[in-house]
């Protein structure tokens, strides 16, 4: 444990070491160097037959014997293009394109995470393929054997830790094939979605570095499994148990921040919530580091004890502890009091863009989606007169999940402001639901409801003509077949694949614009959609020329069709509800 | 005779069988033709002397080295050729695959380098034309020659071959036993076979083992010296023979104790094989 704190002090540069990660390489270095002569001086040690090359040799034809490490990689070229060509990595690149489909293109516009929570997700990703690269690896180390070709092998000068070294260094085709699977990934998701490459950080980047790390993690383990047990489903066997394993690991406990969670291969989905969370991710990529490096470590120690791998052994299993302890350990003070002023005061870390004279603010990272927002509800707000949405704004809502945050960042919370002036933007993605949401959200907004909204319980707007008029003004700026989607209360007749209002309903699919903040009378949406047949000018003027009295709560639904000219709606019962828990 | 391969002594047991009840041979440059019945350790012998398996007994000293140690076996296995009884083959690989393969298991590091001595080698066998193909899809002669192929890579000082022309054709053995003079000319060759016409052709040495034992050591002519007398041509069956058969001239050869009277002929090295072997087994008195 000592070694472990000591390590972790020179990580993180601590005051007592005083000279950080270059400290940490400088010892390292003269550790190395110590052994390296160390292995030089003592009498190559083998297990069974396998000799340990040790000097240059002049063959026969007057050839001179190539080094181990010149041997390693030319085995390591061949033995990479048969990993490539195996029928198991053909399985595993089958996984990734439809991974890629179907994230980085059917669903990426659905992802609340955006590209920089998308990113956080690639070590998930490449699962699959690094599955299917560990029974390609085992294969490949297990050929000789398989084919009978193991005897002939044996006599040949080249050792079988050199062997295994030539099949780990294997490991960079199916790191290759990652890197282009999430470029591409990569690219997809941010055409995909509206928050664009400025929400992608360090944290982001190292997920993805991560998940190429997992694939080179794959193939060592591959080997490692080849070198002490190599029978066929050993390799299946483990892929489950470290797929399960994980998964469970990657589930425990709390969503957002539980710390036991980064030990695992693949780390859960953050969603919207990824500003809101500070895992130890430099410490969670070592502990996956130091396992891959553990697990060839293992793979060459199988045949061979050599010192400097014996030391690198040592020098992983230390890693391991230390990222293990440090990657669980609580969340950095700085990093809780960050997230808290996050929530505690957003108007400092937002940015707005003009929409019609309405702010609309989004933290930092996703000004694209702000400005996509704007897009959607300027019409909104040209619609209604200047007064209606003076002093307010548009906001990336901080609502979140509060029981979700660590406790340290609980702990620093303040209560929640309610002078704040703010139209919640509940998601932060460019789903058609959540922008449709705002629309609905500002119209509310302009027609004086939102200030009556009470948290928890949706608003009823029955036979109010406030509640129609904020339909109709949700409704400027899109095309008729948009706009009667959005004052259809008709279930059966509506395309369920657009799920944005596919039950009838004027609110959308609550998993992309949040709970509903009101309901209407199912008489109010046929008063809307009676309102969207007059001529948008006429109703227009008549509206601004007397605002209070058509968002007055007192002025009904049959008041303001009657002032419009039409006829009253044939009263039905029964009022809208929300979509309920998304 | 300047030994450069000698096994002092060497016995070699799995479980209870005993596969060498402690051998001593001498290989001196050249060919030496290892004959033997199935089961006498002709293989275990050459996998001991291919440093594949140790020796439970005894000494082996291979080119000047112990290959008992390390170093001393890495530096046999340097010079040494090896093609075992039942060579497997990566079937997806090609002939050049394969053999490249191997190269790169006997460190040739450098490409170019590596890949002439690997056609070089698969032009010897005379494999040229078929080197792109998989092995799956070549003949088994085809795939004797592969494997002749990575034995000869780098001339190697030391030359082991365990039935090399099981499965080749009659004018591919004829090939085969020019190439292998060629390579013994500089090489110690150890070559195990059933074939005493390729020891009679090729050999200038030749060990019977039975049983575990070294029976015989000499040359292919003493070998068939020890069938002198003991052979003769009849038109009839001898019943007092203790090996007859009928050759191609419709003539009854016999190998025994020839009658009074007998048309003896010269003896083949395959006629001293079967004298000794049948001796031993107490076929022939």
């Amino acid at each position: 444990m000592g070694a472990v704190t000591v390590l972790m002090t020179m990580m993180t540069g601590g005051s007592g070491v005083g000279f950080g990660l270059v400290g940490t390489f400088l010892i390292g270095g003269v550790v190395w160097m110590i052994a390296g002569w160390v292995e030089r001086r003592r009498p190559s040690r083998e297990r069974g037959w396998s000799p340990v090359p040790t000097v240059a040799f002049h063959l026969a034809a007057g050839h001179t014997a190539a080094p181990p490490r010149a041997v390693a990689m030319a085995l390591g070229r061949v033995e990479a293009r048969e990993l490539m060509s195996s029928a198991s990595m053909g399985v595993g690149l089958g996984f990734s394109l439809m991974v890629l489909v179907l994230f980085g293109h059917v669903w990426a516009s659905d992802y609340r995470g955006g590209l920089g929570g998308s990113m956080e997700l690639y070590p998930i990703y490449v699962h699959p393929l690094a599955g299917l690269v560990v029974l390609a690896a085992h294969r490949a180390r297990t050929r000789s054997t398989r084919d009978h070709t193991q005897e002939l092998f044996d006599t040949c000068p080249t050792s079988h830790a050199t062997r295994t070294a030539g099949h780990l260094l294997t490991a960079w085709t199916p790191a290759t094939v990652a890197i282009v699977f999430l470029t591409l990934m990569t690219i997809l998701v941010a055409a995909n979605t509206l928050s664009g490459f400025d929400a992608v950080g360090a944290r982001q980047v190292a997920a993805g570095l991560g998940a190429v790390l997992l694939c080179v993690g794959a193939t060592s383990l591959g080997v490692m499994l080849a070198r002490w047990t190599p029978w066929t489903l050993v390799p299946v066997a483990a892929v489950i148990a470290i797929g399960f394993g994980a998964t469970r690991l990657a589930t425990a406990g709390n969503r957002m921040t539980e710390p036991i969670r980064q030990l695992s291969t693949w780390l859960n989905d953050p969603e919207e919530h990824v500003r809101f969370i500070a895992p130890h991710w430099v410490a969670h990529h070592l502990w996956i580091l130091s396992l891959v490096g553990l697990v060839a470590v293992l793979a060459l120690i199988r045949d061979e004890r050599r010192p400097r791998v014996m030391l690198m052994g040592a020098a992983f299993a230390v890693l391991a502890l230390a990222s293990a302890v440090g990657a669980t350990r609580p969340i950095d003070t700085a990093d809780a009091e960050r997230i808290a002023t996050l929530i505690n005061d957003p108007e400092t870390h937002q940015r707005c863009v003009d929409a019609g004279g309405l702010p609309v603010c989004t933290y930092g990272t996703d000004t694209e989606l702000a400005r996509h927002i704007a897009d959607a509800v300027t019409p909104v707000v040209l619609a209604a007169p200047p007064r209606a949405l003076a002093g307010w704004s548009v906001r990336q809502d901080t609502d979140l999940d509060v029981a979700g945050l660590d406790p340290e960042v609980r702990h620093l919370l303040a209560p929640k402001r309610d002078d704040r002036r703010y139209i919640p933007m509940d998601k932060i993605v460019g789903h058609r639901a959540a922008t449709e949401g705002a629309r609905l959200w500002v119209a509310l907004t302009a027609a004086g409801v939102t200030e009556d909204i009470t948290a928890g319980a949706a608003l009823s707007l029955d036979h109010q003509a406030r509640g129609v008029v904020a339909l109709w003004l949700a409704t400027r700026g899109l095309d008729g077949k948009a706009a009667a989607a959005m004052t259809s209360t008709d279930a059966a007749t509506h395309d369920s694949s657009n799920y944005t209002q596919a039950f009838g309903r004027p609110w959308p699919d609550t998993c992309y614009a949040g709970p509903a903040p009101v309901t209407w009378a199912f008489t109010d949406v046929d008063a809307a959609r009676l309102l969207l047949t007059a001529p948008e000018g006429a109703v227009s003027d008549l509206l601004l020329s007397d605002w209070d009295r058509f968002t007055d709560p007192a002025t009904s639904t049959d008041e303001l069709l009657h002032a419009v000219g039409l006829d009253p709606v044939t009263p039905r019962s029964g009022s809208t509800v929300g979509g309920g828990e998304c | 005779m300047n030994a450069t391969a000698r096994a002092d002594g060497v016995a070699k047991r799995f479980g209870p069988k005993v596969a060498l009840g402690g051998v001593d041979i001498d290989l001196a440059p050249g060919i030496t033709g290892l004959l033997g019945p199935n089961g006498a350790g002709k293989t275990t012998l050459l996998r001991i002397l291919a440093t594949v398996l140790p020796a439970d007994e005894g000494t082996v000293e291979l080119l000047g080295l112990d290959p008992g140690t390390p170093d001393g076996r890495l530096a046999v296995r340097r010079r040494l050729g090896y093609l075992p009884q039942e060579p497997g083959f990566h079937r997806s690989f090609s002939a050049f695959e394969f053999v490249d393969y191997v190269a790169i298991l006997k460190e040739w590091g450098e490409r170019g380098a590596r890949h002439d001595e690997v056609r070089r080698v698969l032009s010897l066998v005379g494999l040229e034309s078929v080197m792109g193909t998989a092995i799956k899809k070549l003949s088994g002669g085809m795939r004797r020659r592969v494997a002749i192929a990575q034995a000869l890579l780098g001339d190697p000082d030391l030359l082991i071959l365990d039935e090399p022309t099981a499965g080749l054709d009659p004018e591919q053995r004829l090939r085969f036993r020019e190439l292998l003079s060629a390579v013994a000319a500089r090489s110690t060759v150890l070559l195990s076979t059933h074939q005493t016409d390729d020891v009679a052709a090729l050999c200038n040495r030749v060990v019977v083992l039975l049983g575990g034992t070294v029976h015989f050591t000499g040359t292919p002519p003493d070998l068939a010296a020890l069938a002198n007398g003991r052979v003769w041509m009849d038109a009839e069956r001898d019943p007092s023979a203790q090996l007859a058969w009928i050759t191609g001239e419709g003539m009854v050869r016999h190998i025994g104790l020839p009658p009074s009277g007998a048309q003896l002929v010269a003896p083949t090295v395959e006629d001293g094989y079967l004298t000794l072997t049948g001796a031993t087994a107490g076929v022939l008195a």
